[in-house]
This record gives C-alpha cells, structure tokens and sequence, in this order.
C-alpha cells in the first residue's frame, strides 16, 4: 500500500524530472566523451521510473462499506494556535509542494547540474571553490521559478478544485493557510542549502586540484541562494493571493528572470554598482578577490525583499497594525540595504586590493620548482603545487641561471580594466621584472600558458618583449626552442595542443595554436612563423637526450634572436621548412 | 431547548430572493430540511456554516452570532459542514484531505490529530481506501470522504447539504446508523431530497418553499398532512394532483379523493408533495411554520 501511495504521488515528480532531463539530453548539454554515461543512466532513471510506477499493479477495491467499529465519540482538543496551525500546514503544503511535477523539474535541473559540475565537468570551474560558490545562485534559479510555480499552484489549490467553501467553514483563516503556505517554503530552502553545500563539497572531492579560499563570502553566497528559494515560496503564494490566474506566476517568472538579468549586466563593467541588485550576480570578469561588493548587504536587501513579498501575501487577508508595521519596516530596510549594496567601494578596500596587485610578492607564498618559484595567494598552495610539476620539467629542461629572477605567480595577468574604477586607479600599469603569470585557475590550457611563459622567459623573449604587446619571434630558433622546453614532461595531449597550428580555425574560435586559448592561458606574448610550429614537430622526433644535450651545449646560440629557425634545424641534422612567411594567430578569447 | 436560532434571515442574489424571513429554531438530534430545488435550502445551510452573511435577520448559534469575527470563529469551531459540492483535492488521499481539513479545524497535534483522522474514516467505512488518491475513489466513496471531514472532533452543530446524494442503499443504510450516534451529542441539520431519510433519523423536519419555511414539525406531523389525501386505483384518476404507478401495479394518488376510493397511510413523502402542491398558506403543524 505504501509503496503504492509513494508510486502514484512521485509519478508527478518524476514525470517532471524526466522532461527536464530529456530536453537537455536531447538538446546535448553533455559532452559527449564525458558526460553522456551519467547523464544517459539519470535519463533512463527518471524516464523509466513513472512507467516503472505506473505498472505497479493496483487491487481493484470494491466500493464498499468496511467495517465499522462501534461509535466511539472523538477525543477532545483543545483549538490549536495560529502558528501551530501554520506550521501543520507547512508540513502538508511541503508534502504537496516536493511532490509538484513544477518542484520536480527544478529539481531535476539541479540534479542535473550536481552531475555535470560535481562528477562529469567537475574541473570546469578551475577547481575554485569560490568561484564554484558564487555561481551557485544562478545554478539555483530554475529552480526558483519552479518553486514560483509550484506555491501559485498550491494556494491556488482550494479555488480550483472547489473546496474553498469548505475550508471557509473552518476555524483556520485565510491568513494561516498563508502563513502555512509561506512556511512550506523550507523545503526549497532545505532542498537549495543541501545543493549548495554539495555542490562545492563534490568539486572539492572530485577536482584535483580543488582550492580557493571559502569564508564569510562564500558562506554568505549560499545563504543568499537559500532566501531565494524562500523568495520563490513567497512570490508564487502572494501572487496566488492578489493575481489568482495561471497565467499570473508564469509572467512573473520570466518578468522576473529577464529583470534580475538585465540587472546582473547593466553597465559597462563587472563592479556596475546596482548590479548588486540583481537576484544573482553575472559571471565575473575578475577573481573574486579583487572584487569587494558589498556582499552582507546585498544579502540584507534580498531578505528584506523576500519580506515584504511575504507581509504582501498576507496582508491580502489580514490588515493589522503589526503586519502593517512590519511591511513598513521591510520596505525601509530594503532601501537601507540597496543604498548599501550600491555604494561605491570603499577607500580602504580598493587600496587594500590594489596594494595586493601591485606588490603581488609581498601577498604571496612560494614554492619551489627546480629553482623557480612558484607562487599563489594564501589559501590556494593547492593550485601553485598543481603548477610546480609543469614548472619544474621545464626549468630543468633549460639553465638554471637562464630563469634567474623570475617568478610564476597566479592574479599576475588580472586586467586592469575590468576592476574597479577605484582600484583601477590606483593600480600600476606594471606587476614587476621577472613575474610569469599565471591564471588563477585549474585547467589544462592554463597550465599549457604557464609551460610557454616559463619556456620563452628561459630564452630570453620575455626580457626583449615589451609588456602588455605581442612579440614578433618569427624564424627565430629561441622561438621553436621554447616551444620544445614548453613540451618537455608535459601529457602526450599537451605536446600535441602546443605544437599545432590550424589555420583552419576560424578567428572567432577558441584558439588555433600554438598558444592556448586566451582565456584560461591569458593573452598571447608572441607569434610565430608556422613553419616554426613545424620545425617544432620535427625536433620532437628526435632523440629527447640528443636534443638537450645539443641545446646545453649551444643555449646561447640558440637563444640568440639572430639566430633562424634554419639553423636550429641544421644543428640537428633536420632539413629546413617552409619560408615564415606566416604568422601564427591566436583566436582570442 | 434551542441551540440555533434563525430570526428573519433574508438573503437575496442580486434579483433573486433566496431566502425571505427565515425563521427557524433547532435543537439536539437531526432535522431535516426538505425543499425543491432552488428552494433557498443551500442557502440556509451556508448561512449557518457561516461561509455566506445573511442580508438581514440574525443567527444564533450556540449563543455565539456569526456576524461577529469572534462569533464565527466560535461556531466554526464548533462545526461540522459538508457542502452540497464539497469539491476534493484529487491527487491527495483520503486520509490527506481529511487530515488537512483537520489542520483547519485546529488540530496541531499531529499524533491526535492523525488518530481523529483515521477514526472518522472509519466510521464511514473508508478505512481500507484511506491512502487511495481521491481521484481513485468512487463517487460514494468521496461522498463519504466529505462526511468523514465533517464528523472531525465530535462538532456540536452538523450541517450536511444532501449527504446521502450518490449513496447507495447499503451505505445510506449505514450513513444513518453513524448518524444517529453522532446526533445524540449534536445538533444536525441537513438538507435533503430523500424523504425516506427524513422519516428515518429526523426527530424534526422543516419544508422551504420559495424562500421561506412553510412547515416545521415531526416527519409524522408532515405525514399527517397528506391524511385522507392518498389512495390507491387501478386506474390513474386525472382529478388526483399526482398519481404515479407504484411496484405492485396500483396507482396511488394524492389530492382530494373522490368518495369510496380506498385511503391509505400517508407517508413523509407524501405529506411532502401534499405541501409543495397545495403552494397554500403556510401549513403549521406541531411547533408552528413560518
């Protein structure tokens, strides 16, 4: 019986699911070599599982009069108190809400994203913790709109299947049942928190490596996530009461979605001020760090809007000076904490995150690979030791004197003008001699960038390469030695991506090599001839000892701008290539 | 002694006059309320389930006034009603719905409240379907739902629009016996077509006709009614007001008989169709009409 009750009512839930997650196979979100298993395995889950449920078979129950004990008159009780009544409700209009077909394909759009980003891309995000956090809110808002959905449609309930003389009949007042309804929203909150809390929980498991700082921020990030969720609750159960109509919580959904959008990307820059109005920020173009909104705030200004939507539900059907006063002072604080959230950033937080950019040694701690030191902010050891295995096979390829005096250091190619105006001014155009950037971030054309930095600063182009441009270093034997130190210890894939070039690939497309796509690795230093890129290949053919027992005894040669790709070639017995006449491109980012 | 009291109760929908004048008094034990459809019979009983205002006259219920918030929570919490279209939640259970009309009637405690639940259920027999879907459920089965909701916590004033509607024999037999037990600790209202159920549990019977009541009184007091007024023929009389053919191939009449005819015992039913077809005075008998 039970099974059969939990079947008949989940179908709906699941029913829901199985759409979502059928849409996004179909319209392949996944990637095929990655994610196809697991998201095929969850489709056949949800597909299957109302037609599973629906061939439970059912006893045919004959409409008759069972049994009746002998009367035995009722116990007494005492009327229960309003809140207590709310909160009985809470915990059936929560029942009813988690098994919504609405509530179910929020769900399975949350799911659907745990899978993607906790298990099959869970390295998409670089393996920052902080950055993983702070789209959590976006991640979190179909699934809003569903619980919009689903609390329209559940208080909404009572008018559309006739029962609201009934209940009208009852002690309960309309502005309980409210206030029940409201209550139900802690599920969604519960549903959003264990999602948020999981979500960076399976990235940290499964990203290696994972890092990144989580604090106040991040914490005050997932709290945020979670009055949304209750904001959903608030908005489908008020618009239930003033704008009963299907139609109603639809439009306010896409209203909805399109305003907090529009609001997230208002303005030319990431530190737009009312951007922090928005439900849920845009995708950063700085790291988080260098960014100080003023996040307590924006948390306060979405509580007190949350607020005053739910005194709105409720003031439907009861005025009372309390509630009254408790709407006012919603609306009071909502506009104190939006001037908050607004104001500009404050003096002492851009000299403190320009100081840290412009002095990033003094922010930073090292490690050392085969004498160069790799660095990264407190907090992130796990990135720079994920970098000391490329620095390391590179530098060891090279002499040790040749990368005297420079540095691998993460937030090193931060763009000035994507910061804050305020800190932008007080930034210095330069980050320092000797530093190699590196992004402050995990992936496999980052740390693709960070070989070819190390690579080029050990043949000298770094020194003669002017900052902030593009270095010309075409037919230059420096320019195909670099790329060989930048191959050495490196995956068979990475040999490949770094001694390639298609000139194939449109502008527009990600990158078209040598130099990996611009944004993980940043931008491009230099250019090559693409004869070089094949005068590269060629050299990897031969004997590795061979090549760096040669390139010892002729480093400064080799390193000498003078000398051309010919002749490189020549001093390994390998015939020359095709004229430079072109130039490698990279495709931007 | 009276429990509910209506006094001049008039309600009218826009041009048309529901109820005129109403006076009516209940005590313990079921009346019933018989009336034609469009009678103004609805519209009583959801006066008194106080879910609809009255536009003059007053209500006593209990000593509490439903025109006051006060007064109508006190009645509701005294309440049983069940509407003459309840409506149900389908995809809940029966044991949900109830249990979340419970939660309207105050019931916090979820373990007593649960055991009210299940208790109320099984007084109409619903006990082996209760976590069936109510979109699973006969429609005597959620006819039942709907009496089970009103039988929550024992209520002291029972108002039921038509219960017994798509019952069969069987369960209306045992509607009956339920009801019977309920009504020696309540007062029960409820308003029927079947007058049969009406002679059966109704201590007393009040008839609306055209917005007002015109006969209160014991079933057999609305029998008497009809007395000397009923016969039997073989062949259909066209002077009778009503002549139907009964099971056993006679035609029973109803209206002034001709002489020699043989008279036989009226029944509720006839007294019933005695007052709706005289459409005459108002007919008092016992403790008055109105």
């Amino acid at each position: 019986m039970a099974i059969e009750r939990v079947a008949a009512r989940v179908g709906g839930t699941l029913a829901g699911a199985a759409a979502v997650v059928v849409v996004m196979l179909i319209a392949g979100t996944g990637d095929s070599s990655l994610g196809a298993v697991p998201l095929l395995v969850l489709g056949l889950v949800v597909v299957l599982g109302p037609a599973l449920a629906a061939r439970i078979p059912r006893k045919a129950v004959a409409d008759r009069w069972t049994p009746v004990p002998a009367f035995q008159p009722g116990a007494p009780h005492e009327p229960a108190a309003g809140g207590r009544v709310a909160a009985a409700l809470a915990g059936a209009e929560s029942r009813e809400l988690g098994l919504a077909s609405s509530f179910g394909a929020g769900l399975a759009l949350c799911l659907t994203f745990v899978v993607l980003f906790g298990f099959v891309w869970p390295e998409d995000s670089g393996g920052y913790i902080a950055e993983v956090v702070e789209l959590l809110p976006v991640f979190v808002h179909p699934l809003v709109g569903m619980v919009v959905l689903g609390a329209h449609r559940a208080r909404t309930r009572s008018r559309r299947d006739g029962t609201e003389e009934l209940f009208a009949a009852c002690p309960a007042s309309q502005a309980t049942r409210t206030a029940g309804h409201l209550a139900s929203g802690w599920l969604p909150v519960a549903v959003v928190f264990v999602f948020a809390v999981a979500m960076p929980l399976l990235v940290r498991a499964n990203a290696s490596p994972a890092w990144g700082p989580f604090g106040v921020r991040q914490v005050v990030t997932i709290v945020g996530a979670c009055v949304l969720a209750a904001g959903g609750t608030a908005l489908g159960v008020a618009l239930a009461r003033w704008t009963p109509w299907t139609i109603a919580p639809v439009a306010a959904v896409v209203a909805v979605g399109f305003g907090a959008a529009h609001l997230a990307t208002v303005g030319a820059n990431t530190s737009e001020p009312v951007r922090q109005l928005s439900t849920f920020l845009g995708d950063p173009e700085v790291d988080l760090r260098f960014t100080a909104p003023h996040y307590l705030a924006r948390l306060g200004w979405l509580v007190a809007l949350v607020a005053i939507v739910a005194v709105l539900a409720i003031l439907k059907d009861r005025v009372s000076p309390p509630l009254v006063a408790g709407g006012v002072l919603a609306i009071v604080a909502a506009g104190l904490f939006a001037v908050a959230a607004t104001r500009p950033i404050q003096p002492a937080d851009a000299q403190r995150i320009a100081a840290v950019l412009n002095d990033l040694p003094a922010h930073q701690e090292c490690l050392d690979a085969n004498g160069v030191p790799v660095c990264a902010f407190p907090g992130d050891e796990a990135l720079a030791r994920h970098l000391v295995s490329h620095v390391a096979s590179v530098a060891a390829a090279a002499p040790a004197e040749a990368l005297e005096g420079y540095s691998v250091r993460s937030a090193a190619t931060v763009d000035r003008y994507d910061l804050d105006p305020a800190i932008f001014r007080l930034t210095e155009r330069e980050r320092g001699p000797g530093i190699l950037p590196a992004e402050i971030q995990v992936h496999r054309e980052a740390e693709q960038g960070v070989r070819l930095w190390v690579a080029l600063a050990a043949v000298g182009v770094v020194d003669d390469r002017r900052p902030n441009t593009v270095l010309d270093i075409a037919d230059q034997a420096r320019g195909v030695l670099a790329l060989w130190l930048a191959t050495r210890g490196a995956p068979a894939a990475f040999v490949d991506d770094m001694t390639s070039f298609d000139r194939d690939v449109d502008a527009a497309a990600i990158s078209s090599r040598p130099w990996p796509d611009e944004c993980y690795a940043g931008n491009t230093p230099v250019t090559w001839a693409v004869a070089d890129v094949s005068a590269a290949r060629l050299l990897l053919r031969v004997p590795e000892a061979t090549v760096a027992a040669t390139v010892t005894a002729e480093w400064d040669r080799f390193t000498d701008p003078g000398t051309s790709t010919a002749e490189l070639l020549a001093a390994f017995g390998l015939d020359p290539t095709a004229p430079a006449t072109e130039r490698t491109r990279t495709g931007g980012c | 002694m009276s429990t509910i009291r209506v006094s001049g109760v008039t309600k009218r929908f826009g041009s048309t006059l529901a109820l005129q004048e109403v006076d009516v008094e209940l005590g313990p034990g079921i009346t019933g309320l018989l009336g034609p459809n469009g009678a103004g019979k609805t519209t009583l009983l959801r006066i008194l389930a106080t879910v609809l205002p009255p536009d003059a006259g007053t209500v006593s219920s209990f000593g509490h006034d439903p025109a006051t918030a006060s007064g109508r929570l006190a009645v509701r919490r005294q309440l049983g009603y069940l509407p003459q279209e309840p409506g149900f939640h389908r995809s809940f259970t029966a044991f949900e719905f109830v249990d979340y009309v419970a939660i309207l009637k105050e019931w916090g405690d979820r373990r007593a409240r649960h055991d009210e639940v299940r208790r109320v259920l099984a007084l109409v027999g619903l006990e082996a379907v209760m976590h069936r879907q109510i979109r699973k459920l006969s429609g005597g089965m959620r006819r039942r739902v709907g009496i089970a909701q009103a039988l929550l916590g024992d209520p002291a004033l029972l108002v039921l629009d038509e219960p017994t509607a798509g019952l069969d024999p069987e369960q209306r037999l045992r509607f009956r016996e339920v009801l019977s037990d309920v009504a020696s600790r309540a007062t029960v209202l409820l308003s029927t077509h079947q007058t049969d159920d009406v002679a059966a549990m109704c201590a007393t019977v009040s008839v609306l006709l055209g917005g007002g009541v015109r006969f209160s009184g014991s079933p057999a007091e609305l029998a008497a009614l009809a007395r000397d007024r009923v016969w039997l023929e073989a062949e259909r009389d066209p002077r009778a007001q009503l002549a139907w053919i009964t099971g056993d191939g006679m035609v029973r009449h109803i209206g002034d008989p001709p002489a020699g005819v043989l008279l036989v015992e009226p029944t509720v039913e006839d007294g019933y169709l005695t007052l709706c077809g005289a459409v005459a005075e108002p007919v008092a008998a016992g403790d008055g009409g109105a």
